[in-house]
């Protein structure tokens, strides 16, 4: 069993009346991507803050490669990487001297940094604007910058706090890429996003907030297993019969039906073979179909059935 | 080093801009200083007159030996259009025929005909005078005088001058004190410039709040950080004072001397006083694009109120009161005193460097206070 790196006891953040976390417990282990899921205000952010002694907190303990994590935890601190929303460059820099800069933060040996500084412009694919400055870049480039600062001093742990925010979806696979990568090369990364499609595609385990608190955590298969749904089954219809609705509703492990838009939603609670059952039934009644499809419950059924709400908010 | 470093990086970035304040400052200074060489010094200009009299009458001869005193009579060697042209001569007065008589009656047409150079200065100087002389003849015959004791006192009246002082605040050598004193009175103009335009935008991105969040992230202790950023601005703050110093040497032509090293003392304390209104303008606004329009604000604003621009003893009393309250008031009264423009008096002189050194300590615990506040608000 791997080793814990970070360990985080009954956490509490108060601002005033406002509980931003409610006796958070976290327990992340070496070589994981470690997936925080949440919608805008669950608390995400400020976990990172508070494990990063940014911020101080109420109550709780924080520890990170077994040793108790505060602000002057400076050999804790060498170790991670931190890749915040907001890209933290300097305009006046160029892409080298930008990465150059934040990586002396780290690593005080010229010749180390050098390569350093060079292993990260290549991990990135910034070797063509390495002269540029971050006003001369478009948006994924400056991300791959943004990222390039954060991990060019070859952390242990790497934070990434929604890297992915506002960029074009070439950009964010390449992102997605890099971040996998930078666990194959041995990284603990600690991933947070409000985009489940992200968390799910390169998440090993996943705790999913809401209202400061952890309500639920594990893999993705883990996290699925724990509703009810296990199966969505959508058929078009032009017209579907009340008496064939009920039918369908009557078929065993069936636990919802709704017929909208032309659309024949069925939601099944384990069981196999939903789908043919279901086409049995229309095909019975001579019902002329159009597309089928059936999908695994996602990360957000798992939040909509924990929590009574969807994950994302309706304009994202 | 690395937040040092960083200092050093972004400011070299921005030299071009404080190279251009340097240039321009110093363009202005020999342009003005040459501009102004020899103005304090006046003397009575002369006119080249050719006086033909037709009238031949003791007044017309009392005209002539009167102008005869207060310009030059010639006789012209070429034509006399050509000597207007060539300037030889400026004007060609003719005393019509009846001029002794038009005198005493109290006509005033026809008297004079003259010839010069369209739109001329001896012109308007020369009418005006010819002008002032006939009025003060009437006016003395008015009182009861008869034309030659008329013509006699109006002589006399127009012989006496207005005493005129010429204002400076630079006395030079005559006083034994400094020449190129101006260069030291409008130094506050350009330290207020050059710290506000280049160590403010400095300051703005090097304190940007998601930048120090990765650096607060990283092993850097925040309080080496902060001394690495206060060594880089005492540097470009020496540097620059240095810089000034130097070059004030150049512009007075040697090594300071005596009460002049005071001058030096007096820049310093402005330097400083200058560089903490750059830090708290890094602290009070977060845009670059602002920093110009607040430098311009701030530096015009303090010289023109403090009489930096303008001599100290030619501004109201509202704003010398209002300029008391600000650092360039007390920094000219020590400059006009080492300039000789005031009388120097070494007591008052420390005094006043000791209220500048007051403005300089008051402003760094504003600014290390609001530094303080603003980390504390940083937080998430």
């Amino acid at each position: 069993m791997a080793d814990t790196l970070i360990k985080i006891d009954s956490l509490v953040k108060r601002y005033g009346e406002l509980i931003a976390l409610d006796h958070l417990a976290l327990e992340i282990k070496q070589g994981e991507v470690f997936g925080l899921l949440g919608p805008n205000g669950s608390g995400k952010t400020t976990t990172i803050n508070c494990l990063l002694s940014l911020l101080s907190y109420d109550k709780g303990t924080i520890k990170i490669f077994g040793k108790d994590m505060s602000p002057t935890a400076y050999d804790i601190k060498r170790d991670i990487g931190v890749i915040m929303q907001n890209v933290a460059v300097y305009d006046e820099l160029t892409v080298q001297e930008n990465i150059d800069y934040f990586c002396g933060l780290y690593i005080t040996d010229k010749t180390q940094r050098g390569q350093y500084v060079e292993d990260a412009i290549k991990f990135v694919g910034l070797e063509d604007f390495r002269k540029f400055r971050p006003k001369k870049l478009s948006g994924g480039l400056l991300r791959r910058l943004n990222i390039a600062c954060g991990i060019a001093h070859k952390p242990k742990l790497i934070i990434l706090d929604e890297p992915t925010v506002a960029v074009d979806p070439q950009s964010r696979n390449k992102i997605l890429e890099g971040i996998e990568e930078l666990n194959r090369n041995g990284a603990t990364i600690i991933y947070t996003s409000h985009y489940m499609e992200e968390v799910e595609q390169i998440c090993t385990r996943i705790a999913i907030m809401d209202k400061g608190k952890k309500i639920a955590e594990g893999t993705k298969e883990e996290l699925t297993a724990m509703i009810k749904n296990t199966e969505t089954i959508k058929v078009t219809l032009h017209e579907l019969p009340d008496a064939v609705l009920s039918e369908i509703s009557a078929l065993p492990h069936v636990y919802s039906t709704d017929f909208t838009d032309e659309t024949l939603t069925v939601s099944c609670s384990g069981g196999k073979h939903n789908l043919i059952r279901v086409l049995e039934v229309l095909q019975n009644h001579d019902m002329h179909i159009g597309r089928v499809t059936t999908e695994q419950p996602t990360l957000n059924d798992v939040f909509l059935e924990i929590t009574g709400k969807a994950l994302r908010d309706k304009e994202e | 080093m690395q937040v040092f470093k960083l200092f050093m990086l972004i400011l070299k970035k921005k030299l071009p801009l404080a190279l251009t304040f340097v240039v321009a400052f110093m363009g202005l200074y020999l342009g003005l200083t040459f501009i102004d060489k020899g103005e304090e010094k006046f003397t009575e200009s002369k006119l080249n007159i050719v006086i033909t009299d037709n009238d031949n009458t003791p007044e017309s001869k009392a005209l002539m030996e009167y102008i005869g005193k207060k310009h030059s009579i010639v006789t012209p060697t070429m034509p006399l259009k050509d000597a207007l042209y060539f300037a030889t001569v400026d004007y060609a007065l003719t005393i019509n025929k009846g001029y002794a008589e038009k005198l005493a009656e109290g006509g005033t047409d026809g008297m004079f005909v003259s010839k010069h150079v369209y739109d001329s200065y001896s012109v308007a100087y020369m009418g005006s005078w010819l002008d002032e002389y006939v009025s003060c003849v009437r006016a003395c015959m008015a009182s009861g005088e008869d034309i030659s004791e008329a013509i006699k006192s109006a002589e006399e009246a127009m012989d006496i001058n207005t005493e005129v002082t010429m204002v400076s605040s630079d006395a030079g050598n005559a006083n034994g004190f400094m020449t190129g004193s101006g260069f030291f009175r409008y130094l506050p103009y350009i330290l207020l410039s050059l710290m506000i335009a280049v160590l403010s935008p400095v300051m703005i991105s090097i304190n940007s709040k998601e930048v120090r969040f990765r650096t607060n992230c990283s092993n850097v202790r925040p309080t080496s950080c902060v001394l690495q950023i206060l060594a880089g601005s005492v540097v470009y703050v020496l540097v620059i004072w240095l810089l000034f110093t130097a070059l004030g040497m150049i512009c007075i032509g040697g090594v300071y001397k005596g009460i002049i090293w005071l001058n030096v003392l007096n820049s310093a304390i402005f330097a400083v006083i200058a560089a903490f209104i750059a830090v708290l303008v890094s602290m009070l606004i977060r845009s670059h694009d602002s920093v110009n329009l607040v430098c311009n604000i701030v530096s015009l604003t303090m010289c023109f109120l403090c009489g930096v621009f303008i001599p100290q003893s030619l501004l109201g009393d509202t704003v010398l009161s209002i300029g008391r309250f600000l650092p360039a008031y007390w920094y000219v009264k020590v400059s006009n005193m080492l300039t000789g423009a005031d009388v120097f008096n070494a007591s008052k002189a420390m005094q006043y460097l000791l209220i500048e050194a007051g403005f300089a300590v008051a402003l760094g615990i504003i600014a290390t206070l609001l530094y303080k506040t603003k980390l504390r608000s940083a937080e998430f």
